[in-house]
């Protein structure tokens, strides 16, 4: 047993090496790569485990979403660099984040929200609740999903203004 | 879609000649900012607040398109030869309104005209500004309640006869009820207070009492047979025509909504309403005229004894409305708990062979057990919640009782009313209670059948997106497939197919090839007209496929899927899905054709065998004959072939392709394929590649070119050890 090959060794996957990469912006606003000799220009990034480890296990892909490598860990690179890559994931991930929910109206099995967030006040809608209010982590976290594909954050459900939460609770699972 | 927005104050002078001018809520470095994308003469503006974040001249910048981010998306384009241009990054609330602008900006820069905006595929309310739920065009808070029940009560109209006939029996047993009471205060006073008056009169108002007790009985019995029947036919009528509504739909509108919520629409929705149409509203009205006329009668008795009957009611009601939000948000909560436990316990059971072949059945019992408890512990704290507020009401509701007593004892013993009266009215009482209690569930009642009812008359209602042109021609199909610089996405900022063309003459068939995710079956389903093409057009014998009706178009069209469905019911009545009343010989004819009648007759039920639950199960390639068998019995002009051999061995492959190859004579052919060799007989062989035609022509042109479709070809070779050049794709004259 012990001289079983590991499924690491077989997959293949091309963990990039932070030594030998520099990461760069390029016609103001593309995400270039030089790695190893090579050129790699208009990148985009994407996260394998947004919710869990946003930092860690970056896809690095080319404009054809062919991945290119796997980034371990932000914290492998410069502060430089990781500004660089933050700067690129932060255009890509947008969600906001919820610290109120002023009114939350139920109508033909269609939640109507209308929040605070810090991008300001929104309002919006939400189909199926069960799928499009999730619980994460240990359950006071919270992703909402509108029926646009707009994504919000509520940090933590336990600390919003008891009216808020008493107005959401009924809808998370 | 609306491209002019009033700009925003501070830019007003500068997008004071703006063609078209659209917010954008996230600045460059994603940052959410008050944004506007404006065209101003032929250049395109990018503002940030009243920052000018970049300008460009349109002409300049090609390959416009709209990259998904996760809640957001970007607009991009490239300049000067390739490099790529960032025009705005916005949120997913933008970006069918930018996926409008970069159609426009296309147009402009080849025919050099701004496209005139209009309000229309807007997806939000013009009356309150709330978003509106793709596949909807009604605002849940601005449609007018009015208007549901205009529409049903145009759908009752057959049965308004009955539905009054019953009312009114109702109004009769309920008047012989109330007027018990007053027999009551007769027979008391007098007759058994002073003890006068003849006996046998005393002895005829029992008597009148026991006939108003039985023909009340009757009546209601005769009454709620009616209704119930009424009721039925109603919701069968609701029923068939949410059915038919969703049968005639397109696959767009169908495809917006999951299967569970159409059925919801067609079962629970119907049953709704129903309960309302033939239950609650006929005990309202009822409780309404039994309420008024028995106050009135109390009112004429002793109107003062009548307002302190009427005491309790504020509080009881305010304690209901107090309440009715947090029963409302708790039944919420056990209902969405409910359905979590149950999906659970499918899940599990669909999966146990999974489940017990990775041995994790003690996770997935601790799994149920914490969605279980926690559904009991909503139940119970819902339970909990009645148990105090039920005896609580009858406590309020009850008080009046001890009010009247106390006064009503009072006139009594002064001599201003009569034991009889006291009684009658103390009886009168429950007849005023009973219809407030009910009165109070009316708002509870109200919404749950406004909330059905406009959600089935959304499906009714709704307008067909791909629907048959008024007076079309009658035309019999050849088997000329055109298709003309086609463009078409699911979501129009997401295009699937960018402008293919290609022709297909009668008898031809033509091989798609390329990877998965590039548009292929999407062809499929624009032929089909499933859908229909956002840009260009596609043609049949000359004609757009809009203009012939769909039931001619795909009477002639046979289709064989990867995936086959079959359903319950026995093999003959699958194959005859196709040509209901097709003789056995043509079903013989169609199975022997694809390679089925052999296995067939082999089972001991023969064509009578019974398919799937409790039946016959069937392997994968038993199925997919049968389902060519289906298609060949339609005897179609053009035949399409999805994928149809991928999920077989090679020994049923060949089956198959022996069956496939006698059908596809003589026939238009539009095939998808993985496996190159399914295509060795193709004409022609399409090569798709990012929603275009990467390459178009016959194998022996596309393997010297060495493209994309050689590529593909060498690939499979080397997976599939294919080692000879003979048993690859090789055209057939």
């Amino acid at each position: 047993m012990e001289n079983r090959i590991s499924i690491e060794s077989l997959a293949g996957v091309n963990y990039l090496d932070p030594a030998k990469a520099r990461f760069y912006i390029k016609y103001d606003n593309f995400l270039c790569l030089d790695y190893d000799g090579e050129t790699y220009e208009n990148l985009k990034l994407h996260r394998a485990m947004p919710f869990k480890l946003p930092d860690d296990y970056i896809s690095v892909q080319d404009m054809d979403s062919k991945e290119l490598f796997l980034i371990r860990s932000l914290y492998q690179f410069s502060e430089e660099q990781v500004k660089v890559l933050t700067s690129v994931i932060k255009k890509r991930y947008y969600c906001p984040k919820i610290s109120a929910i002023p009114s939350l109206k139920a109508k033909l099995g269609y939640l109507y929200f209308e929040v605070e967030t810090d991008a300001g006040h929104k309002s919006f809608a939400l189909r199926d609740a069960t799928h499009n209010l999730r619980r994460l982590d240990d359950g006071t976290r919270i992703i909402v999903v509108d029926v646009d594909g707009n994504r919000y954050e509520i940090p933590d459900v336990a600390k919003m203004p008891p009216k808020d939460f008493k107005r959401i609770e009924p809808y998370l699972l | 879609m609306r491209l002019k927005f009033d700009p925003p104050e501070a830019l007003r002078e500068a997008l004071a000649e703006a063609v078209y001018c659209i917010p954008c809520d996230m600045d460059f470095n994603g940052a959410p900012c008050d944004g506007t994308v404006a065209i101003v003469g032929n250049e395109i503006r990018t503002y940030a607040g009243d920052v000018l974040l970049q300008k460009i001249d349109v002409s300049e910048l090609s390959e416009l398109t709209i990259h998904l981010g996760v809640g957001c998306a970007e607009f991009v384009a490239e300049v000067n030869g390739g490099e790529p241009y960032l025009i705005a990054l916005f949120s997913r609330k933008h970006s069918e309104r930018f996926a409008e602008l970069s159609r426009a900006m296309k147009i402009h820069q080849t025919h050099n005209v701004w496209i005139e905006d209009n309000d229309e595929n807007e997806r939000v309310c013009f009356k309150c500004g709330r978003r509106l739920i793709q596949g909807s065009n009604i605002c849940p808070f601005c449609s007018k309640k009015g208007s549901v029940f205009g529409k049903m009560f145009k759908m009752l109209k057959p049965y308004l006869p009955t539905m009054i006939f019953v009312i009114s029996l109702y109004i009769i047993s309920s008047g012989i009820s109330i007027s018990t009471p007053i027999i009551n205060r007769i027979l008391i006073d007098d007759y058994l207070a002073p003890q006068q008056g003849p006996l046998y009169q005393a002895i005829l108002l029992v008597v009148a009492l026991f006939v108003c007790y039985v023909s009340s009985t009757f009546i209601s019995i005769y009454a709620n047979r009616r209704s119930v029947r009424v009721g039925n036919s109603f919701s069968n009528d609701l029923r068939i025509a949410a059915y038919a509504k969703v049968q005639a739909m397109s696959v767009n509108s169908i495809s917006k909504r999951t299967p569970g919520d159409l059925m919801n629409r067609i079962t629970n929705d119907t049953a709704a309403v129903q309960g309302f149409i033939t239950g609650t509203l006929q005990s309202i009205m009822l409780q309404v005229i039994t309420l008024v006329v028995v106050t009135i009668i109390m009112f004429c008795v002793n109107w003062r004894l009548t307002l302190w009957a009427y005491l309790p009611v504020p509080f009881a009601g305010l304690l209901i409305v107090t309440v009715r939000r947090v029963i409302r948000l708790k039944n919420e909560s056990l209902w969405r708990w409910g359905s979590r436990s149950n999906s659970i316990l499918y899940d599990i059971i669909r999966g146990i062979r999974v489940v017990k072949s990775f041995g994790t059945e003690k996770q997935e019992v601790e799994k149920y057990q914490k969605v279980s408890k926690k559904h009991s512990e909503v139940m119970a704290s819902n339970e909990k919640l009645w148990a105090v507020l039920s005896p609580t009401l009858i406590f309020v509701m009850g008080f009046g009782e001890f009010i009247i007593l106390y006064f009503g004892g009072q006139n009594v013993i002064g001599g201003q009313m009569t034991v009889g009266e006291l009684i009658q009215f103390t009886s009168f009482l429950g007849y005023i209670y009973s219809p407030l209690n009910t009165l109070t569930l009316l708002p509870q009642q109200l919404t749950a059948f406004f909330t059905s009812s406009a959600k089935l008359f959304e499906i009714l209602d709704e307008e067909q997106d791909v629907e048959d042109k008024e007076e079309p021609e009658p035309i019999e199909i050849k088997g000329h497939i055109r298709f003309e610089d086609v463009y078409f996405g699911y979501n129009s900022y997401e295009p699937v197919i960018k402008g293919i063309s290609f022709d297909i003459h009668p008898g031809e068939m033509i091989g798609v090839v390329g990877p998965s995710g590039v548009g292929k079956s999407t062809l499929i389903n624009l032929i089909m007209r499933f859908y229909d093409v956002t840009g260009g057009r596609i043609l049949i014998d000359g004609h757009d496929v809009r203009d012939i009706p769909q039931q001619t178009l795909r009477e002639n069209i046979g289709i064989v899927f990867q995936e086959t469905f079959l359903f319950a019911g026995t093999i003959y009545d699958n194959i005859a899905y196709a040509k209901p009343g097709a003789l056995p010989e043509e079903i013989f004819a169609a199975t022997k054709i694809a390679n089925a009648h052999e296995f067939i007759i082999k089972l001991p039920d023969g064509y009578n065998t019974k398919i799937g639950e409790n039946g016959y199960t069937m392997s994968g390639g038993e199925r997919q004959r049968i389902a060519i068998a289906r298609a060949v019995l339609r005897n179609p002009t053009i035949l399409i072939l999805d994928e149809a051999t991928a999920a077989l061995d090679t020994e049923t492959e060949h089956l198959i392709q022996e069956a496939l190859e006698r059908l596809v004579k003589g026939r238009t052919t539009f095939a998808i394929a993985h496996r190159l060799s399914t295509l060795r007989h193709a004409t022609k062989l399409l090569c798709i590649d990012k929603g275009k035609v990467a390459e178009m022509g016959p194998h022996d042109e596309l393997m010297e070119k060495q493209g994309v479709y050689y590529r593909l070809v060498m690939a499979q070779r080397q997976t599939t050890k294919m080692a000879t050049a003979d048993s690859l794709p090789d055209k057939k004259k």
